[in-house]
């Protein structure tokens, strides 16, 4: 199980792991009291990201959007700054 | 276990939030994922059609675009409490802003500010760094 530190590698490494097996690569998310933990797996590979920092909430949503979308199969708009 | 609607779903997730306690050592599951359903028969054809075909046309096949937009599976469990619910591809914008409020408003237990220790912490390992190089 790797935990990746930083953010942005993180998000970096599950776009692209979302890439190569999109059939296969489910995002998972565990809370509990404080502690957020995410799971990215497509039954070879895991990446796992944790934290406890409320500034990591705005990027866990923005990546909970761009995960779901991209699981559609639908493109991203660029006016999302809402 | 049946789908919820969406907005069912959303309501469900409210009150799964509500019945966490802080000293409880249960987790809050989330999981999103693709739908792919397909039925035995869907799945034996195209079994059968990937091993038909030769390697060379193989690599023509996985070269194509999939242009295809699914839904997405989105699963919540929290104890024997357990929801879920598709979200279809016109539907997202409307789920993801419902979804993300609720998320904003129960995750309100973490810490916040922690930069000066992070910053610190990141200080000292850079100095023991330095040390054994």
């Amino acid at each position: 199980m790797v935990y990746i530190k930083e953010w942005n590698k993180y998000q970096e490494a599950v776009e692209e792991l979302y890439l190569n097996s999109p059939k296969e690569t489910r995002y998972l998310t565990s809370w509990r009291h404080g502690k957020l933990v995410l799971k990215v797996t497509d039954n070879f590979t895991a990446l796992k990201y944790k934290t406890d920092q409320a500034s990591d909430l705005k990027k866990f949503e923005r990546l909970n959007r761009s995960m779901m979308l991209k699981m559609q199969n639908r493109k991203e708009t660029t006016t999302e700054s809402k | 276990m049946t789908f919820l609607d969406n907005d069912l779903f959303l309501t469900q997730l409210v009150k799964l939030f509500e019945k966490t306690k802080p000293t409880s050592k249960k987790k809050v599951y989330l999981t999103m994922k693709r739908y792919t359903w397909e039925s035995l028969k869907t799945k034996k054809e195209r079994k059968e059609t990937e091993k038909s075909n030769a390697s060379d046309k193989q690599e023509e096949l996985q070269k194509e675009v999939d242009d295809k937009e699914y839904s997405c599976l989105v699963r919540a469990v929290y104890g024997n409490f357990k929801i879920s619910t598709l979200v279809s591809p016109s539907d997202t914008d409307k789920f993801i802003t419902g979804y993300s409020n609720i998320l904003k408003v129960h995750m309100d237990s973490m810490k916040k500010k922690e930069r000066k220790k992070e910053k610190l912490k990141a200080k000292k390992i850079q100095k023991v760094k330095a040390t054994i190089a």
